[in-house]
């Protein structure tokens, strides 16, 4: 898809039977066949055809005509592995994929957006790091990228550390106070929603799961008192919402209660942990779900 | 023209400042304003025009006496297509009708009309700083100081460095940065005042009261250092003190648990605890030797020294809380 050694240094792709040239702010020029971008975008149609209609046509290297668009040269080339049947090119950085995802929402192109977003997943899975996440969301929330701001915003709010500004202090230059603002109004929500949807899960004998097991003591909702702490336990920190640390959990009680034959939660059925943790897990992600970002 | 708008491009600092032509004049304008009563003049030669389409009837020589800026763009010709109202020449600005007023009432010898919050004087001193109108800004902070018009209250503080800092107005951006010494520096202090603040704002006054926050600290040490002369030297001999640690010189317990209090609660957050106050370290003082008035030794000296020790404090803790150690700020 690179152009080809008789073309000029600038010329980024050179597609089989193209019939125009896109070029970016930065001089870079990519012969492609209209026909692929004006079924990808309405508003890249529009500006194919606004182009022609103003300039008659416009003709640039091998009279074709060119269509000037501002962005860069890079972001052109990646967008447009995602447009042309080749294979798509993500840009090596989070800055450039999130600049990536943020040209592709503004030429309005669906199917492009989720092609990116699919390879930006398999590159990066969602299980990254909360500087990454606070990033993603500075990054996310300057170019308008509402589902990445929200799915930033929950990994951090899924994250240990507190929502304090003294604890905050290395990122606050990442983005402004609004969206820092936005950010802690994210959490708050969804940390008061999770408390009450765990509350009832809790009064709720955690939606009927854990019928029938015995121990030592119980909560007042007929739940082992050590599952209904640790379920409790996640309305505060929301990481503990982890297989290990329910295993530890467990652990804990067995060192104490393990002895003890009124406690059966050793031989806890496999069926039972599976189906509460089904149910726990059904509770915490529509929690998440329940709340949106500005 | 030509010449004309090139000069509005050096000088605007705004694009909504321009000289406005005969086209434009379709907007609908809300009404002539002119000045208040009682100089409702009848000579005036130009109309400023607010952000929000409300004519202000002024005179070029008092705006160009009061602003490089204005006398440097009067000085052009006007241009042939240019707006007139009542044969007047019409210049349009990027602020509101509010501001205007307030800002073209400093400029005659009127009742002014001063901003109603604090946030509304800091942005009429950035419409000063922007026309260059450097005896009006002076003035509009000598009835700051005088309290004629409003300055910040409270937590508003954290709001007002945020819009000090975004439009460069440095002795603001200073003395809100000191005022919000004393409040915590959180989520839900700063509130809504969080959306007026850039990232580096943010960070940069975090690390104003973290700088202030480890000179209080420091002074604090100071004053709980017994073994180099200082000033908490006078207190050293406490016979209750002697009787635990009989070969050390040490402060009373009394003053340590004081003044260490005080430090550890500074130490446990790095910038968002609000910083020891003169005022209250002297009550905290007063409250603890008077719970220690059965020791002679300790009341004697307090009786002798206790208020020049309590002035020391304060003074100290006040020069720590000021210092400015940074050209940041």
């Amino acid at each position: 898809m690179v152009a080809s050694d008789k073309y000029p240094a600038n010329f980024l792709i050179n597609y089989r039977g193209s019939d125009l040239i896109l070029r970016s702010h930065d001089d870079k020029h990519f012969r492609v066949p209209r026909i692929y971008l004006v079924n990808s975008s309405r508003v890249l149609e529009e500006l194919v055809e606004s182009a022609l209609d103003t300039h008659g046509k416009p003709h640039g290297e091998a009279s074709l005509p060119v269509v000037q668009l501002p962005e860069s040269g890079s972001i052109l080339h990646s967008l447009l592995t995602f447009i042309l049947p080749v294979s798509p090119l993500l840009p090596s950085t989070t800055e450039k994929a999130m600049e990536l995802l943020s040209v592709a929402q503004k030429y309005q192109m669906i199917a492009v957006l989720d092609h990116v977003r699919g390879s930006i997943a398999q590159q990066n899975p969602p299980s990254f790091q909360q500087d990454d996440a606070f990033r993603v969301y500075s990054l996310s929330q300057k170019y308008g990228l509402h589902r990445e701001a929200l799915q930033a915003a929950q990994t951090i709010s899924k994250y240990p550390t507190r929502m304090e500004i003294e604890d905050l202090e290395d990122k606050l230059d990442m983005m402004s106070g609004a969206s820092l603002y936005e950010l802690w109004g994210y959490y708050e929500s969804v940390r008061a929603v999770l408390r009450s949807d765990l509350t009832e899960f809790r009064t709720s004998g955690a939606s009927g799961t854990l019928v029938g097991l015995h121990c030592t003591e119980f909560s007042p909702s007929q739940i082992p008192r050590w599952l209904d702490d640790y379920i409790a336990s996640i309305g505060d920190a929301p990481n503990l919402y982890d297989f290990i640390e329910f295993n530890g959990a467990l652990a804990r009680h067995l060192e104490i209660e393990g002895s003890n034959p009124r406690c059966e939660c050793v031989t806890m059925p496999s069926q039972t942990v599976r189906n509460f943790r089904e149910a726990l897990a059904s509770v915490f992600h529509g929690s998440f779900e329940k709340v949106s970002i500005n | 023209m030509d010449e004309l708008i090139t000069r509005l491009m050096v000088f605007q600092a705004e694009p909504g400042l321009s000289l406005v032509k005969r086209e434009d004049s379709q907007t609908q304008v809300n009404s002539i304003t002119s000045l208040p009563e009682p100089l409702d003049v009848i000579d005036a030669n130009l109309i400023i025009r607010s952000s929000d389409l409300v004519n202000f009837r002024v005179h070029k020589a008092v705006l160009a006496m009061s602003s490089p800026f204005f006398k440097d763009l009067l000085s052009l010709p006007q241009p042939p297509d240019s707006e007139t109202i009542d044969g007047l020449p019409v210049v349009q600005l990027s602020e509101d009708a509010e501001l205007l007023g307030s800002l073209v009432s400093m400029l005659y010898p009127v009742r002014q009309v001063p901003p109603n919050t604090y946030d509304k004087v800091l942005c009429l001193l950035a419409a000063c700083q922007k026309y260059d109108m450097v005896p009006v800004k002076s003035s509009i902070r000598a009835e700051v100081d005088r309290g004629s018009f409003p300055g910040p209250v409270e937590t508003e503080a954290f709001g007002a460095y945020a819009i000090a800092s975004s439009k460069g107005l440095i002795p603001e951006k200073r003395n809100a940065a000191r005022l919000t010494l004393d409040h915590p520096m959180t989520f839900e202090t700063i509130g809504e005042g969080l959306r007026l603040f850039e990232g580096w704002a943010l960070r940069e006054l975090a690390r104003f009261r973290k700088r202030r926050r480890d000179n209080v600290v420091a002074c604090l040490e100071s004053f709980l250092d017994v073994q180099t002369p200082g000033p908490s030297s006078i207190l050293v001999g406490c016979p209750i003190n002697m009787t635990i640690y009989p070969s050390l010189g040490a402060l009373p317990n009394w003053l340590e648990e004081v003044l260490s209090r005080k430090k550890d609660d500074l130490k446990l957050h790095l910038f968002t605890h609000p910083l020891t106050t003169p005022s209250s370290i002297r009550e905290d003082y007063l409250m603890a030797v008077q719970a220690h008035a059965d020791c002679y030794f300790c009341s004697r000296v307090h009786t002798r020294k206790g208020s020049t020790f309590c002035a020391e404090l304060e003074g100290r803790l006040a020069q720590a809380r000021d210092k400015a150690r940074t050209s940041s700020l």
